[in-house]
Formats: structure tokens, C-alpha cells, sequence
């Protein structure tokens, strides 16, 4: 693989040069990438001798190995420059003048051995000699030479050419066995490219080529090179720096492990308005223990990340139990509130329907002629003697304690101050979810008058009961006595 | 039932008081801290590679930032905000006509959420499969090969002692300095993700791609924007010329740009927020008003409780970790990939770390290409790239030279009416080596894909000039443009 490697390079010294160099100096060729100086083992060639194609000319001494240096074309070898034995001679170093097999060697001049570059013959003296030099490139870069190094590698012998190096060695009758051998590949794991091939044939300048591997090369690393490290400070420092960083960064995040409170006031106006013109009679205290309790059922009930893809078996694998404790409760009711309550009193209907006691919040929440305004300022601001205060402290060790601690919050309000769901509203979402038993019941309690609803409400869901048809069921027991309206 | 549930819950409380004396010493080859893209991906593949593997995730579900507040949601967005947008202006064009539009914010995030849980929950399942063992908490360095657990409910306490640790913690948001995150009227992008209503006027620091994708999808859903970008042009690395064409389509879709825009302060002030702005060369000022403010000006490493300090882990100017080319901190045990470290925040990035810095552990090599990491913006059209950008090609002193394709004489773009944009090739000048691919236009972040694959093989543009593309496709103007770099064109 080697030999013909170095063949190609007389051949392709002697092509490019015959229209205006006769003499050429025949350089120490790299006998593999990483090549950098050799030695002549042995001239097979004497100064004058005709050569044809296929002769070895010399061999060359590597470190690796001892090989043959075949000329493919026919010529002459005009001069010897560096004799047998000669040792580290580096890649490039003039070894020989060798001329065309017409030259007569007599009229011939050696080219100039101080520069590089070949002397040009007598007959034309100044002109041709950029051009010769420009006509001798080494096909392969100089390994030397830093910027190139480590990009390009022997061919891959498996590969399967791009339609581009296929095409070109096609055009130009290039066998694949030769392409293989003889064109070094600047693509990974030895893959030839259109632009080794281009190079190779002398189509572009090999140091384009050179150029832009290098250039994709350097970028292929991440660069490491201008790292401005900064010393983390001692401990105690640093801990204090990254905590107010941290806070700064993302307010969102409550501090791991120190338990966060939010405490949160409500005014209890729109609910002692309500009590007012309320047919049932309940007590504040207890509307309001009830509603944080099921506020609290409804944060622990309620997956955070509202989604109908919520899978009980994922959220076993990636989350905590549904009844792990998220947050603490501390609820403070104003006494205020209880002076203008009217004593609760059990309703001999309700119990009629063997419903707990609790059930008389269903009928509360899921109905309701006020639809007083949110107010604007519910915060902790304006807090009041008449508020009810809400101190909740979230367990830091769970990651949704937050989340869940905010839905007791909105559902909590919502219980205090949202009446505005009117029965009807609910009539109708019950009826869509063609939930018979749900929506039943429903106007069953609307019809004994247990919902407090305004008449139309009451008159629309009558019509409706005629239109369906229904039969009013004493004992809602039969459905599981659950009622399912919690949080619509 | 759920009362019962409320129930047990209370009983359960002594488990709020953990005991520490139950903490147990476990051993595993290969401790990765983080769970996101790059420490989940890094830990599945060195349990598929033998390692006893674990990974240490506190945030209670994997999938990281990306998953959980990153990628994924705001594809979910962009996708459905697209989808409503095109409802209401495009279709009557098309010959279908829908009447009574209505967009229900509750829904829409909820399709959202679904897409979420359903890819986070599937990490854990992966996890079982794979064999990796996933503590529920906070890991922080006690020594260089003791890792400490502290657990979230539902994990336990431990000490892990490890051959090898990967850090993976990720990235947060980059807070703007003045400016308070309330997640309601100033948001990062985690708040944009779950605004509750569509605000009338939305401001938006900074014109990168996380800016624009949230920009996009509240101006379809009626938001007026305002970009607000300290530097002259958009879209942070991408190619100028493709930077400003997507500032021109966007701008066509009522987006406003205030460019070389410096941001004073911003403060809520009731329902508003007022920013207050100076032009950078004119210094006039300005204030706006806006119903929510981004924040979006990137972001940052994120170390936080890893007790970086007790094993003396460096970290640079910019809070990056410092590694070395096989992701090894000063000590070789311990690795450190994805956000946490150098090169670009993204996900697909920090997978590929994964994998190779579990490779060095296991062969002693791994690959990962740092010249052919594509970045895509999902806007509509989308804009996707990968390689090198004319800027960069000039500073590094490379001949290129340019193949440019318009999706209007595409005929697949034509016959969808979706023919906004181009297909930019660019190419050595002497090998024609593909260096860069920059795409604006519908499907760009797909089509991108063959630009990677020709960019890891060091294709030529003829190479993919000369592969047959199937008609109609969008993909012929992938190959037109790479036949411009060398050629004529066909069909422009």
C-alpha cells in the first residue's frame, strides 16, 4: 500500500511537470502520515539510467520498515543527490533529479538544490519556476506541520465512497483499490472525502484542504482552552453566598428542609351575607372548620398537575403517596363571626336522608343566590379583626407540598367567597357528565327546597325533572349516599 | 374515600420526623447526581453498560428542567397555540370554514400536562427496567466518593459510596438584577408556561430562543408583544441573515422589537407592570406597560446543594464546573456534564454527555461532537440550525461559499400555503464540505436532522445534491440549496 503510495508521487511529479520543466527534483516522499525524516537504504537506479513504469527507483528506510519506491512512469534519472546510507533525511528534502525519457541529459541543468525550488533548463530560463514549484506539492501536507496533524488517516478499506468521491474517481479512472491506497482520508474513522480526493488529483491546493479539517477539527472539542476559574470561597462563606444567590435566583423555590408558612386572610362578609338570606340555618364557625377540611380533602384528593393522564402506577413509581402530610392547618375564626350567627340547628330533612352532617356544606356550596365580587384585596395586607386568618405550614421534604398547599388555598376561597355557581350551572355540568344518580339526587334536594336556589332556578330544574322524567328518590343511600359535588 | 385518604395522612405525620440513626451506607459503581436529560440518560446507560448505578433526583419527578418546565410544555403550547391560530386565520383561506372559536385556557394547559406526566412518568418506568437505582432527594458530596441522600418524602436518607459520580444538576434561570420574580405578573419562563389568562400585553426581556418561542405563543393566542433585546439582533447564536429574516416574519405576526434596548427596571405596580427602558446609542427613555413581564435572559449553572466545597470542585467566572475533555473535575472519579458545565444549555447536548462520560468510565473513550449540535426554534416558521454561521466562518478566516433555497419554489411548501423561508447551505469553498446548515421554514427542525447526519460523515454539498429526495417534499429545497453551493439550482 505503501509502495504504490510513493509511486503515485513520481508519477504525478512527472505528469505535471513535462510542458515546461524537463529536470525535477524528486523529493523524500512520506511514506506515511506521520512520517517525518528517513534514510536511503539503496539506489536501484544509477545516474543516467532510463526507468519505465513499475521500477522500484530506490529503497527507503523508515523507522517502521524497509520499502520499495516504484516509478510509474517512464523517465531518466538525471542525478543522485543523496547517496546509499544517507539517514534522516526529512519529508521533502531534495534526494534526486529526474528528467523525462526524451531529455538529453547533457543539455539538462540541475535545478537549483539551495531553494527548493527546481531550476528551470536553459531554453527557459525565469518563467516556469513558480510554476514548477507550485506543480510540486507533496500530495499529502507535510506531517509536520501542526495545524493538519491528527486529521488525516489511511483509508478505511470498507467504506463506502459518497457519491461524490465515486463520481470523481470515476471521472478521472481511478480504480477503488488505488483511491483506497493511495488517497489519505480527512473524514472520521478514515472515511475519503470530496475534498481529499480534489486534492489528491491537484484540483484544489492542499492547503484548502488543510485549512478548513483543521478548522472542523478544532471545532468538533468543546473548547477548554481559557477557563477563568473561580475559587470557591471557604465554606461558611460560600454556603451564606449561594443561599441569597439561590433566593435571589429562583423566589419560587422555597429553601429545602426549612419548613415555609403562608398565612393568608379572608373576609367573612360575603358568608355572613349569605347566612342572612340563607333558608338554612348554620353556623360560621362551622362553615368555616368544614370548609378547611374539605379544602384539605381537595388538596390531597387533587393531583397538582391538572391531567387526564394522571396513572396511579407512574405516581407510585415517581411520587410520594397521595396521603403523605403536605402542609399544616392553623385556622383562626373571629369571634366576631359567631355573635351574628344564628344557632345551627340540625334539619330534621337532612337526617331524614340518613346523609352525615357534613353533607348540609354540600347542600351550601353547590348552590346560591349571592354572587357577591371577589374581593380585590384578599391578602394578608388588609388583614382584620373579621377575617378568618389561615396560617398553613408546608412540609419542605415534599416536592408538591406547595402546589397543594395553594389548591387548599383556592379551593378554601372559593368556599368563602365564590357563590356564584348557581344551581342551575350545576344542573347542567351534573347532566353532562350523564351522571344520573348525581344529577338525581340533585334535584331531588332542589325540589325539598334543601338547595338554596332562587325560584327561576328552582322552576328550570323542575321543567327539566318533567322533561326527563324522573322519579324523586327518597333514599339517596342507594347511590352511596355521596355527593360528588365537591369543587365544580 | 377521600376523607379517609385526609385521615391517614394526619396519622402519618411522625413520618415528618425523620430518624437520622436508619441512614445506611450503600455501595454503587456509579452515583449520578441530577436526574434530568443528561443524568438520566447517563444513568441508564451505565446500568445497560454493568455498572450498579443510581441516581439522585430531588425535584420528585425526572426529566429534569426540560421535561418539566422546559422543552416539552412549551412544544405542548406551541404546537396548540399554532393550531388555534391557524383556526382562526388560516383556514377560511383554505376553503374550511369554523365558526365560534373559542380557546379555553384551562384545557390548553391541561394538554400540556398531560403531555408531561405521561414522558416523565415513562423515565421512571425506564429506570425499572434498566435496573438503576433512583433515590428521592437531595445529593450533596460528603467526601470525594461519599454522596449524601437527604431525602424528599417518599425517599430515604442514605450515604451512597461511589467509584465514580457524575455530576448532572442542570441549569436555573438567570434572574435579572432588580427585577423580582413573582411567577403571576413577572415570570420566568417556568410561570410562562402556566399563565392563567392570556395577558393583553406581555414584555419580554430578551430575544433568544426561549423569548421567542413564549412570545409566539401568547401573540397567537392574542397577546401583544414587545421584545425587549439588548443586543442588535435576535436569536442569540443563530446565522444574521437568518436572525433577521425571523425577525421580519415575526414582526409580521405583530411582534414588536425593541433592539439594542437596555432594561432599567421593571416592577409590578398593581395589575401592571412598568418597565422602564433606555435605547442604547440614543439613551432616550421609555417606559412601558405591560400585563406580564418575561424574564428570558438565560441561564445559569445550578449547583445548589451539592456541597461542591467538600471535595473542592472548580467552578468558572460564569458558575460552570471545570472539566477536562473527558468531563473529569480535578478529581478523575467525578464527572460533570449537561448545563452544569461548558458548551451549550441544551438537553440534547447533555444526553450526549451522558452517554460518552459513561463510556470513559467504562472503555476509556466516548465521542460526542461539539461542531454538530443542532439548536431548533419552534416558532412557526420554525428555525433550525447546525455547524458554523457565516459570522463565525468570516472570524475563523474560512472561504465559503453560499446555497440558498426559498421554500416558495417548493413545490410541497406552495401546495400547504406554508411557504415562508429558505434553506441556507454553507460550504468550504474548495472542498465544498458542509459547514453549516441554516433552515427557516415549516418542518426546519426536522429536516435538520439530515444536516447533522452529513455534517458527522463530512459530507460535500454534492454528496447531498446527488441523493435522491422524494417529490414533492420539503426536503428537495434541503438538496436545491445544497446544489447552489457548487451549481445552479433547478427549480429557482
Amino acid at each position: 500500500m505503501l509502495r504504490q503510495f510513493s509511486k503515485q508521487i513520481i508519477t504525478r511529479s512527472i505528469h505535471t511537470a513535462r510542458p515546461t520543466l524537463a529536470a525535477q527534483l524528486f523529493k523524500m516522499p512520506a511514506m506515511s502520515p506521520t512520517m517525518e525524516a528517513g534514510g536511503i537504504e539503496n539506489w536501484k537506479v544509477k545516474e543516467g539510467d532510463s526507468f519505465s513504469a513499475g521500477d522500484v527507483l530506490l529503497e527507503i528506510e523508515t523507522d517502521k520498515a524497509t520499502i520499495d519506491v516504484e516509478a510509474q512512469d517512464d523517465g531518466k534519472m538525471f542525478k543522485i543527490i543523496l547517496q546509499n546510507g544517507v539517514k534522516d533525511i526529512k519529508v521533502g528534502e531534495p534526494i534526486a533529479v529526474l528528467a523525462d525519457p526524451n531529455d538529453d541529459l547533457a543539455t539538462l541543468a540541475v535545478p537549483d538544490l539551495g531553494s527548493s525550488a527546481p531550476a528551470a533548463t536553459p531554453k527557459t530560463p525565469a518563467a516556469p519556476t513558480p510554476k514548477a514549484a507550485a506543480s510540486t506539492p507533496a500530495p499529502a501536507p507535510t506531517p509536520a506541520q501542526p495545524a493538519a496533524e491528527g486529521i488525516y488517516q489511511a483509508a478505511a478499506v470498507n467504506q463506502t465512497f459518497f457519491p461524490s468521491v465515486a463520481a470523481l474517481l470515476d471521472a478521472n479512472h481511478i480504480s477503488r483499490e488505488d483511491a483506497l491506497s493511495k488517497i489519505k482520508a480527512s473524514g472520521a474513522n478514515g472515511r475519503i472525502l470530496k475534498g481529499d480526493v480534489l486534492a489528491y488529483l491537484g484540483l484544489i491546493p492542499q492547503s484548502s484542504l488543510d485549512k478548513v479539517s483543521s478548522f472542523i477539527h478544532k471545532n468538533s472539542k468543546l473548547d477548554l482552552s481559557n477557563i477563568e476559574k473561580l475559587k470557591i470561597q471557604p465554606k461558611e462563606d460560600s454556603a451564606k453566598n449561594t443561599e441569597t444567590e439561590t433566593a435571589a435566583a429562583a423566589p419560587v423555590k422555597p429553601k429545602k428542609n426549612e419548613p415555609k408558612t403562608i398565612t393568608k386572610s379572608f373576609q367573612l362578609s360575603h358568608l355572613l351575607q349569605f347566612q342572612e338570606k340563607s333558608e338554612t340555618h348554620f353556623s360560621i364557625d362551622e362553615y368555616v372548620q368544614e370548609a378547611s377540611l374539605r379544602s384539605e380533602r381537595f388538596a390531597y384528593g387533587k393531583h397538582p398537575v391538572q391531567s387526564d393522564a394522571y396513572d396511579s402506577i407512574f405516581e407510585d413509581l415517581i411520587a410520594l403517596p397521595t396521603n403523605v402530610e403536605r402542609f399544616k392547618v392553623q385556622l383562626s375564626i373571629p369571634a366576631l363571626a359567631e355573635k351574628s350567627a344564628i344557632a345551627a340547628k340540625p334539619i330534621d330533612l337532612v337526617e331524614s336522608l340518613h346523609r352525615e352532617k357534613d353533607d348540609l356544606f354540600d347542600i351550601l356550596t353547590s348552590s346560591g343566590t349571592v354572587s357577591p365580587k371577589k374581593s380585590a384585596n384578599n391578602s394578608s395586607s388588609g388583614s382584620s379583626d373579621e377575617d378568618v386568618v389561615v396560617k398553613i405550614t408546608v412540609n419542605p421534604k415534599v416536592a408538591d407540598a406547595d402546589a397543594k398547599a395553594q389548591l387548599y388555598l383556592k379551593q378554601f376561597e372559593r368556599y368563602l367567597y365564590d357563590f356564584n355557581r348557581t344551581a342551575i350551572r350545576t344542573v347542567t355540568r351534573v347532566f353532562s357528565w350523564s351522571s344520573w344518580w348525581s344529577f338525581d339526587l340533585l334535584l331531588e334536594l332542589v325540589l325539598l327546597r334543601l338547595v338554596v336556589v332562587d325560584k327561576d332556578v328552582v322552576l328550570k330544574v323542575e321543567s327539566l325533572f318533567d322533561d326527563y322524567g324522573f322519579v324523586v328518590r327518597s333514599n339517596t343511600r342507594s347511590f352511596g349516599g355521596y355527593f360528588p359535588l365537591r369543587g365544580v | 374515600m377521600l376523607r379517609f385518604n385526609t385521615r391517614q395522612a394526619f396519622t402519618r405525620s411522625s413520618q415528618f420526623v425523620r430518624n437520622l440513626a436508619t441512614e445506611a451506607t450503600k455501595k454503587h459503581d456509579v452515583v449520578i447526581i441530577g436526574g434530568g436529560p443528561g443524568g438520566y440518560v447517563a444513568a441508564i446507560k451505565a446500568a445497560q453498560l454493568g455498572f450498579d448505578t443510581a441516581c439522585i433526583e430531588k425535584r420528585g419527578a425526572l426529566g429534569g428542567t426540560c421535561l418539566n418546565v422546559g422543552c416539552i410544555p412549551s412544544k405542548a403550547l406551541l404546537n396548540n397555540s399554532h393550531l388555534y391560530h391557524q383556526i382562526q386565520h388560516d383556514t377560511v383561506k383554505r376553503g374550511i370554514e369554523v365558526s365560534d372559536v373559542k380557546l379555553n385556557v384551562a384545557n390548553f394547559q391541561k394538554a400540556k400536562d398531560t403531555a408531561v406526566s405521561q414522558l416523565t412518568g415513562g423515565i421512571a418506568m425506564l429506570f425499572k427496567k434498566n435496573g438503576v437505582t433512583y433515590y428521592k432527594g437531595n445529593g450533596s458530596f460528603i467526601d470525594e466518593h461519599h454522596v449524601k441522600v437527604d431525602a424528599i418524602e417518599g425517599g430515604e436518607d442514605a450515604i451512597l459510596k461511589a467509584d465514580n459520580i457524575i455530576v448532572a444538576t442542570g441549569s436555573e434561570v438567570t434572574p435579572f438584577p432588580g427585577i423580582t420574580i413573582d411567577e403571576e405578573r413577572i415570570v420566568s419562563s417556568t410561570g410562562a408556561l402556566s399563565l392563567k389568562e392570556i395577558p393583553k400585553k406581555l414584555t419580554i426581556i430578551g430575544g433568544g430562543i426561549i423569548g421567542l418561542e413564549m412570545g409566539s405563543v401568547y401573540s397567537r393566542l392574542g397577546s401583544e408583544v414587545t421584545i425587549v433585546e439588548f443586543q442588535k439582533a435576535i436569536g442569540a447564536s443563530m446565522d444574521g441573515e437568518v436572525a433577521k429574516a425571523t425577525q421580519k416574519f415575526l414582526q409580521k405576526q405583530g411582534f414588536k422589537f425593541k433592539l439594542g434596548t437596555k432594561v432599567i427596571s421593571g416592577e409590578r405596580q398593581g395589575e401592571t407592570v412598568k418597565i422602564e427602558v433606555e435605547n442604547v446609542d440614543s439613551g432616550a427613555k421609555e417606559t412601558l406597560e405591560s400585563d406580564v413581564l418575561l424574564v428570558a435572559i438565560g441561564r445559569r449553572p445550578y449547583i445548589g446543594g451539592l456541597n461542591a466545597e467538600a471535595v473542592d470542585l472548580e467552578v468558572d467566572k460564569r458558575g460552570r464546573l471545570v472539566i477536562d475533555s473527558q468531563y473529569r473535575s480535578k478529581h478523575p472519579h467525578i464527572r460533570v456534564i449537561g448545563d452544569a458545565t461548558f458548551g451549550p444549555m441544551l438537553a440534547h447536548k447533555a444526553e450526549e454527555e451522558g452517554i460518552a462520560a459513561v463510556e470513559y468510565i467504562k472503555h476509556g473513550h466516548g465521542h460526542v461532537n461539539y461542531g454538530n449540535i443542532p439548536s431548533v426554534m419552534y416558532s412557526h416558521p420554525e428555525v433550525a440550525w447546525v455547524g458554523q454561521t457565516e459570522e463565525q466562518l468570516k472570524e475563523a478566516g474560512i472561504a465559503y461559499k453560499v446555497g440558498k433555497f426559498p421554500f416558495i419554489a417548493n413545490s410541497r411548501a406552495k401546495t400547504n400555503n406554508d411557504a415562508e423561508g429558505f434553506v441556507k447551505f454553507l460550504a468550504d469553498a474548495e472542498t465544498q464540505r458542509v459547514l453549516g446548515v441554516h433552515i427557516i421554514g415549516p418542518n426546519a427542525g426536522e429536516m435538520i436532522g439530515e444536516a447533522g447526519l452529513a455534517l458527522e460523515y463530512g459530507a460535500s454539498t454534492e454528496d447531498i445534491a446527488r441523493v435522491c429526495h422524494a417529490h414533492p417534499t420539503l426536503s428537495e429545497a434541503f438538496k436545491e440549496a445544497a446544489l447552489g453551493t457548487f451549481d445552479k439550482t433547478i427549480n429557482f
